[in-house]
């Protein structure tokens, strides 16, 4: 049975540090920069999602504070653990920090940091080469070619031109896509989203204080589910049941969904696990759909400082909702073993 | 006037080309063209920073009065010995001495400028009347690591002092960190690196700053510079550099000798100063910037006299040409792969 909290937690600030190669900055920096345009005095909790550094966010200075690793669905899980803490009286305004400093790490150390099983790990398996393997399947099983796969990547690039918050704002055409060097097949480097460093942060406070600050959103619904970690358990490739059984649980329309595309793959699994289009047809109705998935550039485009994605994807779909929209958040761990779907409106 | 008054290059003649690396590995061919290197210079069985040493500074003292060399200089990270310094060696195969002060130098990659910049102060105190400055590495690099496509082989030898200079020095300064983007421990046999640390925090911050306060303290512009040397771990990066500092290509074109011979570490910015010289005309200036990981920079500004027109010997360029592949075995056998 998949997790539901339900709510309306209105959010009354946010704040985004544009993701990159930060060299500059250590985790504790990234943290004061995120946060310092933010009002703190009524924060009474704190939620700090970081995955590869232990990060306590011991900068807030706020005693009644939880850390999460969730990899990839860190943020996202950061979000709902803050909102069902309003919710339960344990604290009245929350900050929810996402933090990551990926660029002092080397791709050893981030691929012993991924979670696979040992039994997928010790063959030398990594979260590329299990996506590859989902790719393999879903071009095999729909007919899709690696152009296509490409052209997702190329896609959220396009996307981002009009984002100033994005690590990559710039046009990347589906053929350079498929001249980088492979990672996986068919996986290129450049369908990857890169490991950036970068933080983004949300307040939250109790529906009944709403009316003390300037609401700028509401965050309505969170979702979780989960799958077994090793691919070869799976019910399928082609489709992730932990994000299946999240999107059985939405019941209202939506309109723009930051969805978690890692790889080309990733993104087109989610926009038909969440029921956005039926199996097979993902990039057609991406292709049709440019404003509703990833019109910040995703991932890919925006950046993935992993912690902080969740996080960056609630303030990205709740800065394009217009009044009375409702929009998700969709984020990974590993190779899908959780899902979470966060569903904000205006 | 003080500056260059002999040079010499060295590079052995095996090269194995940067595809036949990849084949042996498995590895995506594109990747060695991505960093725009071609084949790399490989050292024979025996041959060390040592000999390679030595044969470049021969060259460099062939019409300097040996006597009056006081310094010999050897920077290298791949050092014959660990106690025990090639500068006596080279000094004693060179038939210099025993009045000279010697030691072997270590910065990564810019201990042979360092050895260069050093000999220069002696000569400008004027402590020494000449001195022998060499940079010289046989590199490492554990098999399938990116560095494998670029680490080479090469020495470059200059002797400095104050009669018959060829290229006159204008300046120098340095510029350094605490940069960890690449390093290896005692008795580590390969080095280990950063990946993408190595690039802006450590090589492009250093070599452009050393740069940028070079031309600065001389208030000279790109302009007034003919050609540039730079450190060249890849073609990629002194491209990027000079795209960085605003160069045109044509005077860093000579950078690229990177893509035919690899990365020679302590031998590098100084083999593309000694390819420049080769060709250099009266008048010309050359800015010369090292990079060594760890990390620092050192800059020169030499302005070539009517000395360079007397110079006659085997080119940098020659180096280049004469060449034979090796295939991946014999490569593993001569860089120790295979023992």
């Amino acid at each position: 049975m998949c997790g539901v909290v339900t709510m309306n937690i209105p959010i009354i600030q946010t704040s985004l540090i544009k993701f990159g190669q930060l060299w500059d900055k250590n985790i504790s920096d990234l943290i004061y920069k995120v946060v310092e345009k933010l009002d703190l005095t009524d924060v009474d909790a704190a939620f700090v999602a970081n995955v590869y550094h232990h990060a306590t966010g011991e900068e807030l200075h706020i005693d009644n504070t939880a850390c999460i690793n969730e990899e990839g669905a860190s943020g996202a899980m950061a979000l709902r653990q803050a909102a069902a803490s309003i919710m339960s009286g344990q604290c009245k305004c929350a900050i929810v920090l996402g933090v990551e400093k990926a660029t002092d790490l080397t791709g050893t150390h981030l691929n012993n940091i991924s979670s696979l099983p040992t039994e997928e790990k010790s063959q030398g398996a990594t979260v590329s080469s299990q996506f590859a393997l989902m790719a393999q399947k879903y071009m095999h099983e729909y007919g899709i070619k690696p152009a296509d796969l490409a052209s997702v990547a190329s896609l959220n690039h396009k996307n981002a031109m009009q984002n100033p918050y994005a690590q990559f704002a710039s046009e990347l055409s589906a053929e350079a896509i498929l001249q980088s060097p492979m990672v996986a097949d068919p996986i290129h480097t450049l369908e990857c989203a890169p490991h950036s460093d970068g933080a983004a942060a949300v307040v939250m406070c109790h529906p009944d204080s709403a009316s003390s600050y300037k609401v700028q959103g509401h965050f309505t619904a969170s979702l979780i589910a989960t799958d077994y970690e090793n691919t070869a358990q799976r019910a399928s490739l082609t489709s992730l049941d932990a994000t299946k059984k999240c999107a059985k649980q939405i019941s209202m329309k939506i309109s723009k969904a930051e969805v978690y595309d890692i790889y080309p793959i990733s993104e087109l699994l989610a926009v038909e696990d969440l029921g956005f289009a039926k199996k097979g047809e993902a990039w057609g109705f991406i292709k049709k759909n440019k404003d509703m998935i990833n019109a910040s550039g995703g991932l890919k485009a925006c950046g993935h400082a992993v912690a902080a994605t969740g996080v960056r994807q609630a303030i990205d779909v709740l800065s394009r909702l217009k009044a009375s929209e409702h929009g998700l958040t969709h984020s990974l761990a590993g190779t899908g073993r959780l899902s979470v779907v966060n569903i904000f409106k205006k | 006037m003080i500056g260059i008054t002999g040079y010499g290059a060295y590079i052995p003649k095996y090269r194995i080309k940067a595809e036949e690396i990849a084949k042996a590995n498995n590895a995506d061919p594109s990747i060695p063209k991505s960093i725009l290197i071609e084949e790399k210079s490989v050292p024979a069985a025996d041959e060390d920073s040592l000999t390679m040493g030595v044969e470049a500074a021969r060259i460099a003292i062939k019409d300097i009065d040996k006597s009056r060399i006081g310094a010999i200089y050897c920077g290298s990270e791949s050092k014959v010995y660990a106690v025990k310094p090639n500068a006596t060696i080279v000094g004693e195969a060179l038939g210099i001495g025993p009045n000279y002060s010697a030691a072997d130098l270590e910065f990564a990659c810019k201990a042979g400028t360092a050895a260069l910049q050093i000999c220069l102060g002696l000569v400008k105190a004027g402590f020494i009347e000449s001195g022998l400055a060499i940079g010289s590495d046989t590199a490492q690099a554990a098999p399938g690591d990116i560095l494998e496509y670029s680490a080479a082989a090469g020495a470059a030898a200059f002797v400095v002092g104050k009669e018959k200079v060829m290229a006159e020095l204008e300046g120098t300064c340095s510029y350094a960190t605490d940069t960890p983007d690449f390093w290896r421990r005692q008795l580590q046999k390969f080095p280990s690196h950063a990946e993408q640390f190595t690039g802006t925090p450590a090589y492009f911050k250093h070599v452009v700053a050393c740069t940028r306060m070079m031309m600065e303290k001389l208030d000279l512009t790109e302009k007034d510079i003919d050609h540039f040397a730079f450190h060249t771990p890849n073609g990629k990066f002194p491209l990027k550099a000079a795209k960085l500092l605003g160069l045109p290509k044509e005077k860093i074109e000579k950078n690229l000798l990177v893509s035919k011979i690899g990365n020679t570490y302590s031998a590098a910015s100084l083999l593309v100063f000694t390819h420049i010289l080769d060709q250099a005309k009266p008048g010309e200036r050359i800015l010369v910037t090292s990079f060594g990981s760890g990390a620092g920079s050192d800059s020169f500004v030499f302005k070539v006299t009517d000395q360079i027109k007397k110079i006659k010997q085997k080119t940098t360029q020659s180096y280049v040409d004469e060449k034979e592949y090796v295939g991946y075995a014999a490569y593993s056998k001569c860089v120790g792969l295979l023992r």
